[in-house]
């Protein structure tokens, strides 16, 4: 950090102190979970089924537990809680009990004294199953008489939204299109594989060191799994080498809890890739069934979507996908008359769970599409036909929230408008065999989870040598929280932020934060730091006013003393409020909440606000398509994202960056096949050589509720990039690809295709 | 999966070739390990031996013999990349080199090691092709030299014997007033397997007519292929515009009479005809 910039203002909101933690990075010397080392800790793996759906007539573990170096091989039966867990619905067993329905699913867990002695305990195992016949199509999984992959059913759920007249809306529009639109599965392929480590102390506490995004919510599921009180399951963060949703599962905490349980001995576990990519979560594939109406102006009528979710498996993350999808159908849009429905199954694919996004990167890509097409149908630019349309202060979202701050899509729009008219002028018709083409993709992404309740809290403490600690449950996976929460925290004690000392994601030491997801921590827990150290400084001041004998209004906070504004060499230092806080028993340890304001929705009409505020972005993509290859070269793509305040301008452009770069493998090559696709061998993530210019732009369209005006920017920043794309390929074609990946092959069909043929258009004009 | 294995390193050529009589079927030869160490891992190759001749001093140079360059077979890609006489007498195999893998894969793959492994999708092979490719390979006892189009037979599949060891590839320049290019096509621009590959080289003659042209198509076929029926067909034909497109489908279809029609044919017939014409215009357009 330059300390003379932070200084000058006290404040370090706004400033690119380096990253906490980067250091260590740097040099190696940040602990991820597989550097962990305990003492004789026991190697565990986990036989996983090579079936995708089979019910279990028996395992026999006679062999392995007697192969050479096994200390213990537990199935379902040794599970001493209630064998169910997940994020929102407890319906995955942590070892599969009656039936697997997936390839991967876990059935017996080997613990053994090395990697090789537990490779061959495993090979020893034999399990006899019963095949059942295996789906993996989620609407062959709702049709009648499918056969059951759960008891309760194969539905997982259904969120409906409606608003207005859509049908009326439909009758009197001058153009209506619809599309429909898929997507499939795909990896997070987080630089760093699931792994942990635990061992039990002597007063019988488990601690379980992971890689993980939530550690309070990994604590409840192990504890339940064990049925062990929660207070007796420490879990701590390591250093972790990204998420991006798939690390909000108990991917080894479970396994790594039940074999420390049971044999109080340490024990470890690290995933292969190949493992990783076996048996974690994906991102939802969806089908989507689009239908817009528009009058001639180009303003929205009415949508009416219809979206078809895969969640695999079992459920993770998936209700708050089919909701979250649902919710942003519309995307960044005012819709009068709505009409959504959005339906997931179950089948036997691979999970599919939280990724980057919730649905939204999936559902973007088709009501940017929409906007393409509308506007093409009504010979209208793709900026103009956005501009007519978004959101706007006092503007009402397809649930009905009315929108009354930080709405920045405008300024968004209007930050990549002069790059979208340069680039556009500078495409000329041509006859070459590589044709250029720029697209747009807008989005709104609502922050933190949807109508429900989704606090944080946290602590801070002053010592009585002036130093200060803050408490945060919040996992930093690599975007950056510690470092906002930090720079929040010390703006509001006028310190340097390289003063505080964080204690972050041990729930031994700190309480919930939720769950590092939905871009919630910067604008949920930043606010509760705000709150803990707002209580402090309170205190803090009126203490300093007494001791200073003055009014608490003539009093600044600044460099760690409190002084006099208008005569610098009146003051206390805060180790000297805090020795006499401390005789004086005024507690200098203070807790702070947030719960974003939202409303339930209504489950028949999807009426509420779901979310307290919204971020917004606009990106352009600017495309060249090889017609003899098939080949996409992505040349440039500007992003102008709405992120209310940027805490660390740095933070966000690398987010920014980053999401760019995943939606790029969105848009044109990640492709998960479960039960083909193995490790990065054969799944492409795009590399530095497929990675475009790109220019960041920062808006700052400050949200009331937000710490300094925050929302946040994780998820926002991978949204528009997919859509933009594939807007700029069929700017360049002339033709249409309606499902992602736009690899090879869908283009080169697009090349072959010709102009777009229409699915349905109604045109009365 | 780990396996236990012993580790040799012979000395010199005469040694490993000793060994590898003695030992060839329950040996694996490690030049670069770039193949094999995926194998090892995996436990789809279990040797008794793992024979590592990276270091083999007689083979690591690149030698002139009147018309012909002969590469030592345990050069590294990295190595090839930067020799001069390999850069100027052979610019496509040079460019093809380059594609292979990542940096890290450079560095210790092998040219010999990329014909042993014999993938569909190699990119050395259709450059080396375009040369008239020679392999010559060893034993304790005998040297024998093959032809590289008939070394390869399938997918990962070759002529070559356990006890066999491939020394040498010999090329044959090309005229200094032809001219040479690779091209592929991949996934991703970098760390990726070929989904086509393709080298030609070729000249004009004196009024703008093909004189001389060899095609080396790869990804298309289990084994990479010369399209010798083509080149013969072009000699004497004036390389326009449209000429060249039909040329590229002409070449598109005979590969697809070839294999059959598969899966990836949609894609790979029109990428076929689209990656020749590219090649073509490198070669006979500027």
């Amino acid at each position: 950090m330059t300390d003379t910039n932070f200084s000058k203002s006290s404040s370090s909101i706004g400033l690119n102190i380096s990253r906490v933690g980067a250091e260590e990075k740097l040099q190696g010397k940040a602990l991820f979970a597989n550097d962990v080392v305990l003492k004789d800790a026991l190697c565990l793996k986990v036989l996983r089924s090579n079936l995708p759906h089979a019910v279990i007539q028996s395992i026999e573990v006679q062999k392995a537990s007697t192969s050479p170096g096994c200390v213990a091989v537990f199935t379902s039966k040794d599970i001493p809680g209630r064998n169910r867990y997940g994020l929102i619905n407890k319906d995955q067993p942590l070892l599969a009990d009656t039936k697997v329905r997936f390839v991967g699913d876990p059935v017996a867990l080997v613990a053994a004294v090395s990697e090789d002695a537990a490779h061959a305990a495993i090979s020893r195992i034999k399990v006899e199953y019963q095949e059942l016949a295996p789906i993996f199509d989620p609407e062959e999984a709702l049709a009648p008489g499918a056969p059951l992959i759960h008891e309760k059913g194969n539905l997982l759920g259904k969120r409906l939204i409606k608003k207005g007249v859509p049908d009326l809306a439909f009758q009197k529009a001058d153009v209506v299109v619809e599309r429909k639109y898929q997507t499939t599965f795909v990896e997070h392929a987080y630089l760093e594989p699931d792994a942990g480590a635990a061992f039990v102390d002597q007063s019988g506490r488990i601690t379980i060191y992971a890689s993980t995004q939530n550690p309070h919510y990994d604590q409840a599921d192990v504890a339940k799994l064990l049925g062990f009180p929660e207070n007796m399951v420490r879990i701590i963060q390591t250093a972790t080498g990204g998420g991006f949703g798939s690390k909000l599962d108990i991917n080894t905490q479970g396994f790594l809890g039940l074999a420390a349980y049971l044999l109080k001995r340490p024990v470890k576990m690290t995933y292969s890739r190949e493992e990783a990519f076996l048996c974690t979560s994906k991102r939802h594939p969806l089908k989507i069934v689009y239908k817009s109406a528009a009058n001639k102006d180009g303003r929205l009528l009415a949508i009416d979507v219809k979206i078809i979710g895969d969640t695999g498996a079992y459920a993770s993350y998936g209700l708050a996908v089919v909701t979250r999808s649902a919710v942003h159908a519309t995307g960044p849009y005012e819709v009068p008359n709505v009409h959504i429905e959005s339906v997931f199954a179950y089948t036997n694919n691979s999970i599919a769970g939280a990724m980057r996004g919730f649905g939204v990167p999936q559902i973007a890509f088709a009501h940017e599409s929409q906007m393409d097409l509308l506007a093409q149908t009504l010979d209208i630019s793709p900026l103009e036909i956005r501009s007519r349309n978004i959101l706007r202060l006092g503007s009402t979202t397809a649930t009905n929230q009315t929108l009354t701050a930080s709405v920045g899509i405008g300024a968004c729009i209007e930050a990549i408008a002069p790059h979208y008219e340069q680039i556009r002028k500078s495409i000329e018709p041509t006859k070459t065999k590589r044709l250029r083409g720029v697209g747009l993709g807008c989005m709104m992404y609502g922050i933190g989870n949807t109508g429900v309740q989704n606090p944080s809290t946290a602590q801070v403490e002053l010592d009585s040598n002036g130093n200060v600690t803050l408490f945060s449950g919040a996992a930093d996976i690599g975007q950056g929280s510690s470092t906002v929460l930090t720079q929040i925290a010390a703006t509001e004690l006028g310190m340097n932020p390289e003063k505080i000392c964080l204690v972050a994601a041990d729930t031994g030491m700190t309480t919930s934060a939720g769950a590092t997801s939905a871009s919630r921590q910067t604008y949920i827990s930043g606010n509760a730091v705000l709150d803990a150290v707002s209580k402090l400084k309170e205190a803090l001041m009126t203490e300093a006013a007494t001791m200073l004998k003055t009014g608490r209004t003539s009093l600044i906070l600044k460099n760690g003393k409190i002084e006099n504004i208008s005569n610098s060499s009146i003051f206390v230092t805060l180790e000297q409020v805090a020795r006499k806080a401390e005789l004086e028993g005024i507690p200098l340890k203070w807790q702070g909440f947030f719960d974003p304001d939202t409303t339930p929705l209504n489950p028949e009409t999807g009426e509420g606000n779901p979310y307290a505020t919204f971020a917004f972005a606009a990106q352009l993509a600017e495309i060249e398509v090889d017609i003899l290859t098939g080949e996409v070269t992505v040349r440039k793509v500007v992003a102008a994202h709405d992120v209310g305040k940027a805490i660390n301008p740095d933070s966000v452009r690398g987010q920014i960056y980053g999401g760019v770069a995943m939606g790029l493998g969105f848009a044109l090559m990640e492709e998960f096949a479960p039960g083909k696709t193995v490790s990065l061998k054969d799944y492409h993530i795009p590399t530095c050589s497929d990675m475009p210019n790109v220019q960041a732009i920062v808006i700052e369209d400050p949200e009331p509720t937000g710490p300094y005006g925050a929302k946040g920017v994780g998820e926002p920043a991978l949204i528009p990039t997919a859509p933009a794309i594939l807007n700029a390929i069929a700017d360049a074609l002339g033709s249409r690809i309606y499902f992602l990946p736009a690899n090879l092959e869908q283009v080169m069909k697009a090349i072959h295709s010709g102009a777009s043929k229409p699915l349905k258009i109604k045109l009365m004009v | 999966m780990r396996i236990k294995f012993k580790y040799l390193r012979p000395h010199s050529l005469d040694e490993c070739l000793a060994v590898l009589a003695a030992h060839g079927d329950e040996s694996a030869i490690l030049a670069g390990g770039t193949d094999l160490m995926i194998s090892l891992r995996s436990g789809s190759r279990i040797p008794r031996y793992v024979l590592d001749v990276s270091r083999l001093a007689e083979i690591r140079s690149v030698e002139q013999h009147a018309e012909l360059i002969k590469i030592g077979a345990i050069l590294t890609y990295s190595e090839l990349i930067a020799h001069p006489l390999i850069v100027k007498t052979f610019p496509a195999l040079s460019a093809a080199m380059s594609c292979v893998g990542s940096l890290q894969i450079r560095n210790v793959g092998t040219l010999g090691g990329n014909i042993a492994n014999s993938s569909p999708a190699a990119d050395s092979i259709p450059p080396m092709m375009i040369h008239d490719a020679q392999v010559m390979i060893q034993r304790a006892n005998s040297v024998r030299i093959e032809k590289l189009e008939r070394l390869i037979v399938g997918a990962y599949s070759n002529t070559l014997e356990p006890d066999e060891l491939i020394t040498w590839i010999i090329l044959k320049p090309a005229e200094s007033v032809c001219k040479q290019t690779y091209r592929r096509i991949a996934r991703r621009r970098s760390l990726s397997i070929a989904r086509v590959n393709a080298a030609i080289c070729g000249k004009l003659d004196a009024s703008g007519l093909i004189a001389d042209v060899k095609i080396s198509v790869g990804s298309v076929a289990p084994a990479p292929l010369r399209i010798k029926k083509v080149e013969d067909s072009l000699i004497g034909l004036k390389p326009e515009p449209k000429f060249i497109q039909e040329t590229g489908e002409l070449i598109a279809r005979h590969i697809v009479d070839l294999v059959g029609t598969r899966h990836s044919t949609e894609y790979k017939r029109p990428a076929i005809a689209g990656l020749v014409v590219k090649c073509l215009e490198d070669v006979f357009i500027d």
